[in-house]
């Protein structure tokens, strides 16, 4: 007999965890008399999440509603220490806005519903192929999508942030410094070597913090592939675990780092200045060099943290073993890039 | 020197792994994930073995000249990973001195060490980015 499909990471089977996703939906939605969960399938969800799809089918005795779902479920150690009960409330949060987002539909925050801490999302329609949107061709799509994308970033960055002080309260003047200080401490905790290069860029990024123009909700992971799209739409922005409050031009500068960048299409210039006549911010060119300067080190950072879970062996994922490697032209950037 | 070389048989690993195993693993499972992870890892050290003992020796010269020109005792020590560590330690708590005038000596020391270790990584590894 063969064993039953595993849900992979969740360490158990698809069937368990259909029977558990029942119940604690049964449990959320006491007014539906009949909840069925259909197409329970495994999709691509990244280094520490596993993600599902399904559809779930309730009814109420005399109709029946349809909803697709995305399921978020944590899965062991990654590359980022994450919060899903404010990755949650942020989705919840832009579900009254114009921001292209997933509508949240429910959060298991301990995971004794489901096994490990959860997020249930609307699933929305569209793709989030970072290759074709890279490619050559078609030019003009890519084009439109990337400058579609500018557009989402200058909607996300005039969302009001009354009511997303579980984000902090950072200033214009000491956000930046607030964020540097985030990551090097996160640097301090996971480096395995003293690395004065790194150590070196934290004490040039906090001498040379610049002030925001405006305190906004920032994604944090604003970059190709982290975006749904559909024809020349961009139909929703993904992976929240990053947002929080701060300068905007942060995303910005992220949005164009050389792993991901869509300058192909739309050279950084011409970006910046679709998302600021968008309804974005005026970006200053200082502000923008610091935060790529800092971008490199925030992911040079991402990559220790990601090696050193695989060297203690909190996961066995074997594309985090290596990458150290990807921290190194983080660096070459930052040095040459520095200002004289 | 014996050969193969140890970075020979890495590619010889690399190689015959590639050919003869990758394609028995189905497109999308995660063991062909973790096959295609461990391919690269192998390629990076096949690439960096020759090198890494001359670049770690170049690393530990570079940092002894600038902390002795900074004025700093220069640490010792016979065993060239444990001298980097302790060199990388000294060459920390010189720049948390903060002292204006090193500041150029640290910038080029950094510089320099990361072109080495740029020099490590495989050609197709993602490389520098263009200068903003």
């Amino acid at each position: 007999m063969r064993p039953a499909p595993r849900a992979p990471g969740a360490g158990r089977s698809l069937t368990d965890l259909a029977t558990r996703l029942h119940a604690f939906l049964t449990a959320r939605v006491p007014e539906a008399t009949d909840i069925r969960i259909e197409d329970l399938t495994p999709v691509s969800g990244g280094n520490a999440r596993k993600a599902y799809s399904f559809d779930l089918v309730m009814g109420d005795g005399e109709s029946h509603l349809d909803v697709p779902c995305i399921m978020l479920m944590q899965a062991g150690a990654g590359q980022l220490e994450s919060d899903l009960t404010a990755e949650f409330r942020v989705i919840e949060a832009l579900n009254d806005t114009d921001v292209p987002s997933p509508r949240a539909l429910w959060l298991d925050a301990d995971g004794s519903g489901l096994g490990a801490p959860t997020v249930i999302m609307e699933r929305v329609p569209g793709v989030t192929d970072i290759l074709a949107l890279r490619a050559p061709e078609p030019a003009a799509r890519n084009r439109a999508v990337t400058l579609a994308f500018a557009e989402a970033g200058a909607k996300l960055h005039a969302v009001d942030v009354r009511g997303l002080e579980f984000l902090g309260a950072p200033t214009r003047e000491n956000t930046a410094a607030i964020q540097v200080g985030l990551w090097e401490a996160q640097f301090l905790k996971h480096r395995m070597e003293p690395h004065p290069a790194i150590a070196f860029a934290f004490q040039w990024l906090k001498a040379n913090a610049p002030v925001a123009e405006r305190i906004a909700l920032v994604h944090g992971d604003f970059r190709l592939g982290n975006f749904l799209y559909e024809g020349e739409e961009v139909t929703a922005l993904l992976d929240w675990e990053m947002a929080h409050l701060g300068d905007p031009v942060e995303d910005l500068a992220w949005a164009y780092r050389e792993l991901w960048t869509p300058e192909m299409h739309v050279p950084i210039a011409e970006f910046v200045r679709h998302y600021t006549a968008s309804g974005g911010v005026d970006v200053r060119p200082g502000t923008l060099l610091f935060y790529r300067l800092f971008s490199e080190i925030k992911h040079a950072v991402i990559s220790l943290t990601a090696a050193k879970s695989f060297a203690d062996g909190r996961t066995r994922n074997l594309r985090l073993a290596d990458r150290m490697t990807l921290a190194t032209p983080c660096m070459k950037n930052f040095y040459d890039w520095l200002p004289a | 020197m014996i050969h193969p070389t140890s970075a020979d048989l890495l590619k010889g690993v690399e190689a015959a792994l590639r050919e003869t195993v990758l394609p028995e693993l189905a497109r999308g499972t995660a063991a062909r994930k973790q096959m295609q992870a461990a391919l690269e890892i192998l390629r990076h050290l096949a690439h960096a073995l020759p090198a890494e003992a001359a670049t770690l020796a170049a690393d530990n010269t570079d940092m002894a000249e600038v902390l002795a020109s900074a004025g700093v005792a220069v640490p010792v020590n016979d065993d060239p990973g444990a001298h980097n560590l302790a060199l990388q330690h000294a060459v920390t708590d010189l720049q948390n001195a903060q002292r204006a005038e090193i500041t150029p000596l640290l910038i080029a020391l950094h510089r320099r060490m990361t072109d080495r270790a740029v020099a490590l990584i495989p050609p197709s590894a993602p490389r520098p980015a263009k200068k903003p």
